[in-house]
């Protein structure tokens, strides 16, 4: 006779993955959790934006106020197009989101989010193994490791990243676009203070986003194309600041760059498909968007929460982590978000990084559309949080 | 790892080993069982919902195990889509199927997976001929049966034999309208391929009229009649509209 299945497995070892399992932790399914083996582990230097709603999950899930430093408040999002004005006097930032209570985001260093989540959580650590097979027959799903090792469950849960081997294993596809962008990620110190706010300027090489860590230190995703991301990393890190004072501007006074910089290849896609028999995709797995919104880990958030309400009414009724009507209503409640979210950012990438010309123009028009009401609103509602997708745990509340 | 309780009753041993397969077929949610486990979600809200209505459960419990006082039997039970479910909420569940097929993948999969389920391969007849089953069972609950009984009335008195005087009876089944017999049409799937050609005759399909005429017959007052509906995402919702699926309720006049 076979050991009885699992009722989860869970697949991954990022911020998705250990979110995840915190979520699980409570659900009162029996689950196993795979992480990822481990690799070079790379420093990182980066930030996650958190929207309001995601706050509010956090904190019911007891992260929040055990990060050992607090989150920063973005009040004010300033977006403009092109590089900072030349002539004294004119206008920059053309485009500005305002919001008092709540914030309009949170940024956070993942490697605080990364220890707040491992303070709380008290489930079963990661084994760390290389799944190489999955297989769904009747109602069991089949994981192998490398080593030959069988994992049966109900359901898989796969957060492994957006080049998830889960997802290929079981043929869902990626449908990658091509934006031959890398971004360059690094820390940053500023003469002047940031005052709670997100900036960003849509270069014609791709977008340049600081957001602010504290009063007047913040982190950099710098998008180009990749052969000049290459090129200026490899220049070092004075040459980043200088490069980026350039393009920046004289805003926050002089910049300077506190840490290594990282580079990032960008490679953003559309997953049609989030789920199939015994299986869910979740975060950059599900979703692999490009960073200029900031609402990778939002989406991800947003994933977790929707799914602790699909296991909720499924354990009500008695039924396996792993029935059909799981996958359904994972899918119904994330596939219009997701679908809304990649087409936004992807189309907002390519309008802001056409080279001047009439196109350019036409984006200026598009670019005037975007602060125009109530599109304006709507995105400022987008960026805040649950408007699409409104799970339990986004009001705070533990769906269990 | 001791052996859940279960009852083959006239099955051998050969034939569980052999319907082993079969078992898959019955819970493999992509196969020819799909549409059933489709239908199972709002079928297990509904046999909840009738018993907590009786005031057998409370509405408001937070226990992982809300049935967990209920003697349920669990009539043409197939592969035992509702009967584990609902063991999993704590009821102590009585399941039957005249197929054996069926009996005996019902045993393997709840054998797999740890769960305790008295599964008979009988006719409901039949086990109200054993003495002790009278007037035995809390929650008695039909579903997608009732259209494949030869006498409706005979099925009802058979109920009545076996449920307790403040027990529940929850029946699931089409309607016989015009929409029932186009649906079963174009669901041709759900016909071909869940049940042998000509199982489903569409004269035997039930109006809740003739439902609650047969049972009032033996002294249990159907009370709720309650239509499911198709949703845009391919599951079902509760509604007023009976005349394709429904669900039927009722308990001692």
């Amino acid at each position: 006779m076979t050991k009885k299945p699992e009722d989860i497995i869970l697949i991954g070892g990022g911020l998705t993955a250990k979110c995840l399992a915190l979520m699980l932790s409570h659900s009162g399914y029996s689950y196993r959790w795979l992480g990822l083996p481990k690799g070079a582990a790379r420093r990182d230097s980066r930030t996650t934006s958190i929207h309001h709603a995601g706050m509010k999950m956090l904190s019911a899930l007891g992260v929040w106020d055990n990060m050992s430093e607090p989150a920063c408040s973005i009040h004010t999002i300033a977006v403009a197009k092109g590089g900072p004005p030349h002539k004294t006097g004119q206008k920059d930032w053309p485009l500005r989101w305002y919001n008092d209570t709540p914030a309009m985001a949170h940024i956070v260093r993942n490697t605080v989010l990364s220890d707040a989540l491992d303070a709380v959580y008290r489930g079963p650590a990661p084994l760390e193994v290389d799944i190489t097979s999955f297989d769904r027959t009747g109602d069991i799903t089949r994981l192998t490791d490398a080593n030959g090792t069988d994992y049966h469950c109900h359901l898989a849960v796969a957060c492994d990243g957006s080049a998830s081997t889960i997802r290929s294993l079981a043929r869902l596809k990626a449908v990658p676009f091509s934006v031959k962008q890398t971004a360059l990620v690094s820390l940053l110190t500023t003469d002047r203070p940031l005052h709670q706010t997100a900036y960003q300027r849509f270069l014609s090489g791709g977008p340049l986003a600081i957001m602010p860590t504290a009063d007047y230190e913040g982190s950099l995703v710098w998008s180009m194309p990749d052969e000049a991301a290459h090129k200026l990393a490899e220049a070092g890190a004075a040459a980043v600041s200088a490069a980026l004072q350039t393009s920046f501007g004289d805003g926050l006074g002089r910049i300077t760059i506190s840490d290594d910089v990282l580079l990032w290849p960008l490679k953003p896609a559309f997953m049609p498909m989030i789920t199939a028999p015994g299986l869910i995709l979740a975060g950059d797995a599900a979703h692999a968007l490009h960073p200029l919104a900031g609402m990778g880990f939002n989406l991800a958030l947003a994933d977790i929460a929707e799914l602790a309400d699909c296991l909720k009414t499924a354990r009500s009724r008695g039924l396996s982590a792993g029935h059909l009507s799981i996958q359904q209503s994972y899918t119904a409640k994330r596939r219009a978000e997701i679908i809304s979210l990649t087409a936004v950012t992807q189309s907002v990438n390519w309008l802001f990084s056409q080279p001047d010309g009439l196109l350019s123009s036409l984006t200026e028009l598009g670019f005037v559309g975007l602060g125009a009401l109530p599109l304006k609103n709507k995105l400022k509602q987008i960026a805040m949080g649950g408007q699409l997708s409104r799970p339990t745990l986004f009001s705070g509340i533990m769906p269990f | 790892m001791t052996a859940p309780k279960t009852s083959a009753g006239t099955i051998d041993q050969k034939d569980i080993a052999r319907f082993n397969a079969l078992a898959n077929s019955w819970w493999d949610e992509t196969g020819p069982m799909k549409p059933l486990h489709l239908f199972t979600p709002i079928r297990l809200d509904y046999i909840r919902k009738s018993i907590q209505n009786r005031g057998l459960i409370s509405a408001k419990t937070s226990s992982d195990l809300p049935l967990a006082p209920l003697k349920i039997l669990d009539i043409g039970c197939g592969g035992g889509l509702l009967a584990e479910p609902i063991a999993r909420l704590g009821a102590t569940v009585t399941a039957i199927d005249a197929s054996t097929g069926a009996i005996a993948a019902a045993i393997a999969h709840a054998e797999a997976h740890n769960i305790s389920i008295d599964y008979r391969c009988m006719a409901s007849e039949e086990l109200a001929a054993i003495a002790d089953y009278h007037q035995h069972f809390d929650v008695i609950y039909a579903s997608e049966v009732i259209e494949h009984v030869s006498d409706i009335h005979t099925f009802a008195q058979t109920i009545a034999h076996l449920l307790a005087p403040d027990g529940v009876v929850v029946i699931t089944t089409i309607n016989r309208t015009m929409p029932a017999l186009l649906f079963a049409k174009f669901a041709a799937e759900y016909i071909v391929k869940i049940v042998p050609a000509g199982t489903h005759q569409f004269e035997k399909f039930v109006r809740p009229a003739e439902l609650r005429s047969a049972f009032q017959d033996c002294g249990i007052l159907i009370d709720d009649v309650t239509g499911f509906v198709p949703t845009p995402h391919g599951t079902f919702k509760m509604s007023s509209i009976t005349a394709v699926n429904y669900g039927a309720a009722g308990s001692f006049a």
